[in-house]
């Protein structure tokens, strides 16, 4: 049985300011299947394996605080081939990357009565 | 990921700019059940800018109300308080003393060290006592603590009734009503 030859694609999501994202990345062959889904480091570059002699579509996912939200390329690859992309990605203008929240600490069995000192934490990631 | 956000309250308010997104919230608050906060997880969005919390104590503290402010004097029963901060406005229901003369406050904190202060002022006695109606505060230092409030029995009075149009002729029978 002859090998299939293989090639691959870097992909490298730049951020317009720095910064480091996590940029989620899918690819599909020209019969419309997922042949990879995944994350890019935390600097956004991936190396995604593919069985060259086809054409692929790579579509990448931004962050929410970026825009585009997703953009696609088309890239054909010749066997054993090597194919860099490139995705520039800048700060959503309309959504704001942060705004001046107000927080109201209070007693629960009390109600209103105010926590005198103390200190709240919000932690990403752990829900 | 980003940093975990540090708000730093005062007197119930703080206030942080927070990137929008879930979050876990967790608190340190000396005196209090820091486990117990409430919500527990918040998604902090645009377009909304003020977030509530609440936190739990356990201790218990007991108010002692008898006629001489010692824990073998008369009790009296029906002596009311109430929670406060430190302005003196109140929080919670009153609570009221029972035939043993103990009020009792639940959910109360404290601490070995820090405790925050809690304020509290009596709001009534049982009409025949008088009472202090100012504000007063104490730390806890154990979950449990009962601090003797005294209650004096009402002075006695000499009350005179007599005509009006004859100075100091005495009123043989009849009744005053105070109210």
């Amino acid at each position: 049985m002859e090998k299939e030859s293989q090639g691959k694609v870097i992909i490298q999501c730049l951020p317009n300011y720095g910064g480091l994202f996590h940029y989620a990345v899918f690819l599909f062959n020209s019969k419309d299947e997922a042949v990879y889904r995944g994350t890019t480091s935390d600097e956004g570059i991936v190396e995604v394996p593919v069985h060259a002699g086809d054409e692929y579509e790579v579509m990448v996912k931004a962050p929410e605080c970026m825009c585009p939200k997703a953009v696609s390329r088309w890239v054909e690859l010749a066997p054993r081939g090597t194919c860099g992309l490139n995705f520039l990605f800048s700060t959503d203008p309309f959504i704001p990357d942060s705004h001046n929240v107000s927080f109201y600490f209070t007693d629960r069995n009390y109600v209103g009565l105010p926590i005198s000192k103390g200190e709240l934490y919000l932690c990403q990631g752990l829900m | 990921m980003p940093r975990p956000y540090v708000i730093n309250i005062t007197n119930g308010t703080g206030s942080e700019r927070v990137l929008n997104g879930d979050y876990s919230v967790a608190t340190n608050v000396t005196g209090y059940d820091n486990t117990s906060v409430q919500p527990a997880t918040q998604t902090i969005a645009a377009g909304t800018d003020t977030y509530a919390f609440t936190v739990a104590a356990t201790g218990t503290l007991t108010l002692h109300v008898t006629e001489d402010g010692t824990a073998g004097g008369t009790p009296v029963v029906g002596a009311a308080f109430a929670r406060c901060d430190s302005g003196g406005t109140t929080y919670g229901p009153a609570v009221t003393s029972d035939a043993s003369g103990n009020a009792v406050f639940s959910y109360v904190p404290f601490a070995e060290t820090g405790a925050p202060l809690i304020y509290y002022k009596q709001t009534a006695s049982d009409g025949d006592h008088e009472f202090n109606p100012a504000l007063v505060n104490t730390t806890m230092t154990a979950s449990t603590q009962t601090i003797e409030v005294t209650n004096s029995l009402a002075a006695l009075r000499t009350i005179a009734l007599t005509d009006g149009n004859y100075a100091n002729l005495p009123i043989e029978t009849g009744t005053i009503t105070l109210s």
